[in-house]
């Protein structure tokens, strides 16, 4: 069951990664460039936030794969 | 016994009104295409959605169990009630697929972009997703505010020893940049953790509160839009807090996993899904948790094991 939750995990991340990417490739884009900050601003620091956030959920994921239980675990 | 008829007859009460909606959503009455004809049932299944969850929430807390379980086999401690359990999956299924419907939504006018996906479809899913999170939230609102829950927000006048006991979970150099920034005396020892982490608390479950608070708000006015005119500019920025609230809440769910997910939560990730945490789990991470079980055990005298064997004691129960 951690390896399945570790798998999710990872797909979960990877895919807020490339929504992340898709969100600031739309906001940098030329559709919303013309709108204003009002509108390109959103996608671009969801995006960036997205991103960030999924990086650590990723190593986390890693870690729960392929940690050992220690001794003195519980 | 009466709570059990409050529930059947909320039971009742839901599927006569959504019947009722679907007979003339089946009559052919209204020229309404699908989008249409799924957002009118929809907008007129929350009064008896929210019902019903009221109804399951006011079942749960009048038949609560005052007490604490421990397993006979290998003595671990109920964390969450076999409810709480079934209601918090519930929710994160309807979060998962509302997130997910909701973006293909957002992008595909993002990116203009043409889906293989039938978007009637889309929206069909993301309305009963909407329809699961308002029932499972109706419900553990009213149960918790029946019981007066609240082992997952801070204290009345502990605000400054809960911030002292999330500046030591988060450690340097975060924990230490909170206590400098918040003048708190982190030399004194950390503030022992109850049943939730004090970022749980703290953190967390404060803001779930918030981005759902205001999805479900936004969402039920953006459902009702047919029903009831709503100004245009007033529509325009409720939609763009439901598009921010929906963002906010994918962050959400990526910090939570990121918590349940680390190594040294696993049992943590367990019992909310079996209910039961370890005993030496409990009392090396929950120690002020573990202190009031201990108290409340020697208060009573020793019984014969059994498969699920409560104790009574005087604080609150699971969650």
């Amino acid at each position: 069951m951690k390896y399945l939750w570790a798998v999710l995990g990872l797909l979960y991340a990877a895919l807020n990664l490339y929504v992340g990417y898709l969100l600031v490739m739309a906001g940098t884009g030329p559709k919303l460039a013309q709108k204003g900050i009002v509108l390109t601003a959103p996608p671009i620091l969801g995006g960036i936030a997205l991103a960030i956030l999924a990086l650590p959920l990723l190593w986390n994921c890693v870690r729960l794969a392929t940690a050992r239980p220690a001794a003195d675990s519980v | 016994m009466n709570r059990t008829i409050w529930l059947a007859v909320a039971v009742v009460v839901f599927v006569a009104g959504l019947g009722a909606s679907f007979a003339e959503w089946a009559a052919g009455n209204q020229p309404w295409g699908q989008l249409l004809g799924d957002n009118f049932l929809f907008a007129r299944s929350l009064p008896f959605t929210i019902g019903l969850g009221i109804a399951l929430g006011y079942w749960r807390a009048s038949g609560w169990r005052l007490g604490v379980e421990r397993r006979a086999s290998d003595n671990a401690i109920r964390r969450f009630a076999p409810g709480t359990v079934t209601l918090h999956a519930l929710a994160g299924l309807a979060l998962v697929t509302l997130m997910a419907t909701g973006g293909w939504q957002y992008l595909k006018g993002l990116l203009a972009a043409e889906t293989p996906i039938d978007m009637g479809t889309v929206y069909r899913i993301h309305y009963i997703a909407a329809s699961l999170l308002i029932f499972t939230t109706a419900a553990f609102v009213t149960d918790w505010r029946l019981r007066g829950e609240r082992s997952l927000t801070v204290p009345k006048g502990q605000g400054i020893r809960t911030l002292r006991g999330l500046a030591h979970e988060l450690g340097k150099p975060l924990g230490s940049t909170l206590g400098y920034l918040l003048g708190l005396d982190l030399r004194r020892a950390a503030p022992p953790t109850e049943q939730f982490t004090y970022y749980e608390r703290t953190i967390s479950f404060p803001i779930w509160v918030l981005a759902l608070s205001l999805i479900i708000v936004t969402g039920v006015i953006k459902a009702m839009r047919y029903v009831y005119p709503i100004p245009g500019e007033a529509l325009y920025w409720i939609s763009a807090i439901h598009v921010g609230s929906g963002v906010l809440l994918g962050l959400k769910l990526l910090d939570h996993l990121r918590y349940a997910l680390a190594p040294s939560r696993w049992p943590l990730m367990v019992s909310m899904a079996t209910g039961w945490i370890p005993e030496r789990y409990v009392q090396r991470f929950h120690p002020g948790w573990y202190a009031r079980l201990s108290e409340s055990a020697a208060a009573v005298p020793t019984v014969p094991a059994t498969p699920s064997q409560p104790i009574p004691r005087a604080s609150r129960g699971t969650p």
